[in-house]
């Protein structure tokens, strides 16, 4: 397994960075880190909208996250091939959108690719298990009548704007009200994964 | 489903289907994660900038270490080199001036100069001496100067020699004009000096050199010294200045040496 390391970060290969991953649900901002570089410049060469390019990473890394999450799935290629290839596979379909950039721009060059198709529009999102933990959660804080939970409710659910909520939760702004569901999405996160990693 | 619009949840329930709470969950985690990104890319900028503004600012500091050693050592090397050219060109060029100019009107800006300078005597410089430029020296026994107010003099001076400096320019090709020139000229003309508070107006061709070895920073550099004699007195030449300083020596060793030069010269 191809072996990555990061300035001050600890030298993982890619057998133990995944084990970390699956077992501790833990460690993103590593895999984050580690494969940031490599796969930003391999996008630079092939995708002209360099804004974008930052998001399809973020969705790369998300769509591999999740994917070994999911029961039965195996890697057959390197961690660094596999996020490539999602890169790839995020840029072909923006570009399927726009008549802006040509496809066969894409196509040269395909060594450094495993031959896969995901992309995180694609994937169903999270496994059973987490799912239902994640309801735990969710019903823990309605219980305890947390703030949290009607934010959810009324952005994730209902879809409201943050104005609409701030309005009617009564922060001071939207801005307010954003950073108040960035906190309860952080605890959040914790919460479900001291239940998963019990 | 209800939401409270005080803000209290106690009636809200859970009414989704499985497929809404599963889309809504996995954006909820997959925002979480977002954010996760978007602060590690943060601490990375800033964490580059540091990097990048450290690198500049150490370099600057090297550079201006580098820059500043080099100044002290080379800038005394620099000033004599300049003096010693224009030593070169004065040598060379006085025949020139001799052939192209006319003496007569250089020996009446001498006359004014003089005219408007002498007072008491304090050093009398005879300058069948010193070695002349020949006209000067059937003209005048000597050239004797004590100068009250420096500035004024120089001003004087520099009118005078901006005024044969116009005229040299004609004569000579049309030399471009120049703080450089004129300085090269007030040497090359003029051989101004000052000793103490006075103005001193030498024709001198006979300068004695010595090597003087220091040591900077460690290594041995050569400072070249110049000196002449005037009335059986050796004076050092201080070249960084315009005009050129004379110091009166009074180190009876260095005055040996000096002496030692000489005759090992005329040998």
């Amino acid at each position: 397994m191809r072996v990555v390391k990061s300035d001050n970060e600890p030298i993982y290969t890619d057998a133990d960075l995944i084990r970390i991953l699956k077992e501790t649900n833990d460690s993103i901002g590593i895999l984050y880190k580690r494969h940031k570089n490599y796969c930003i410049n391999f996008m630079k060469g092939k995708y002209k909208d360099h804004e974008e390019i930052k998001d399809i990473y973020h969705d790369a890394v998300m769509v591999f996250y999740e994917k070994i999450k999911t029961p039965g799935f195996e890697l057959t290629c390197s961690i660094q091939t596999y996020l490539n290839t999602i890169c790839r596979n995020q840029i072909l379909k923006r570009i399927n959108h726009s008549n802006r950039y040509k496809v066969s721009e894409l196509e040269e060059n395909n060594d450094n690719l495993c031959k896969i198709t995901d992309t995180l529009e694609e994937l169903e999102g999270l496994n059973d298990e987490r799912i239902s933990v994640m309801k735990r959660v969710l019903l823990d804080m309605k219980e305890n009548s947390s703030k949290c939970y009607e934010l959810f409710i009324r952005f994730w659910f209902k879809n409201q704007a943050m104005d609409e909520i701030a309005k009617a939760m009564m922060f001071a702004n939207a801005d307010s009200a954003k950073n108040q569901k960035a906190r309860c999405q952080k605890n959040f996160k914790i919460e479900v994964t001291k239940i998963l990693t019990k | 489903m209800d939401i409270n619009t005080k803000g209290t949840n106690n009636d809200i329930e859970f009414e989704f289907s499985d497929e809404e709470m599963r889309i809504a969950l996995t954006s909820i985690e997959r925002d979480a994660m977002k954010k996760i990104f978007k602060d590690i890319d943060k601490s990375d900028y800033k964490s580059n900038v540091f990097r990048i503004v450290t690198k500049f600012a150490i370099a600057a500091v090297f550079t201006g270490i580098i820059f500043g050693s080099a100044f002290l050592v080379f800038s005394d090397r620099i000033s004599n080199f300049n003096t010693t050219i224009s030593k070169v060109d004065s040598n060379k060029n006085t025949d020139q001036i001799k052939r192209r100019l006319k003496l007569n009107n250089l020996q009446e800006e001498i006359l004014v100069k003089n005219d408007l300078v002498r007072n008491s005597t304090s050093i009398k410089i005879p300058i069948n001496e010193l070695g002349t430029l020949g006209t000067i020296k059937d003209k005048f026994d000597s050239v004797e100067v004590n100068i009250n107010d420096l500035k004024f003099e120089l001003d004087e001076l520099n009118k005078s020699l901006d005024a044969f400096a116009e005229d040299k320019e004609v004569k000579i090709n049309r030399r471009k004009e120049n703080l450089k020139d004129k300085i090269k000229i007030l040497e090359l003309l003029n051989n101004t000096y000052t000793y103490d508070d006075k103005v001193l107006i030498l024709n001198i061709k006979y300068f004695i050199n010595l090597n003087e070895v220091r040591v900077i920073n460690g290594k041995e550099v050569g400072l070249a010294k110049t000196y002449l004699n005037i009335n059986k007195q050796y004076y050092e030449i201080s070249k960084n200045i315009i005009p050129q300083k004379l110091n009166l020596l009074t180190n009876k060793d260095l005055i040996n040496k000096i002496d030692k030069n000489i005759i090992k010269k005329k040998q």
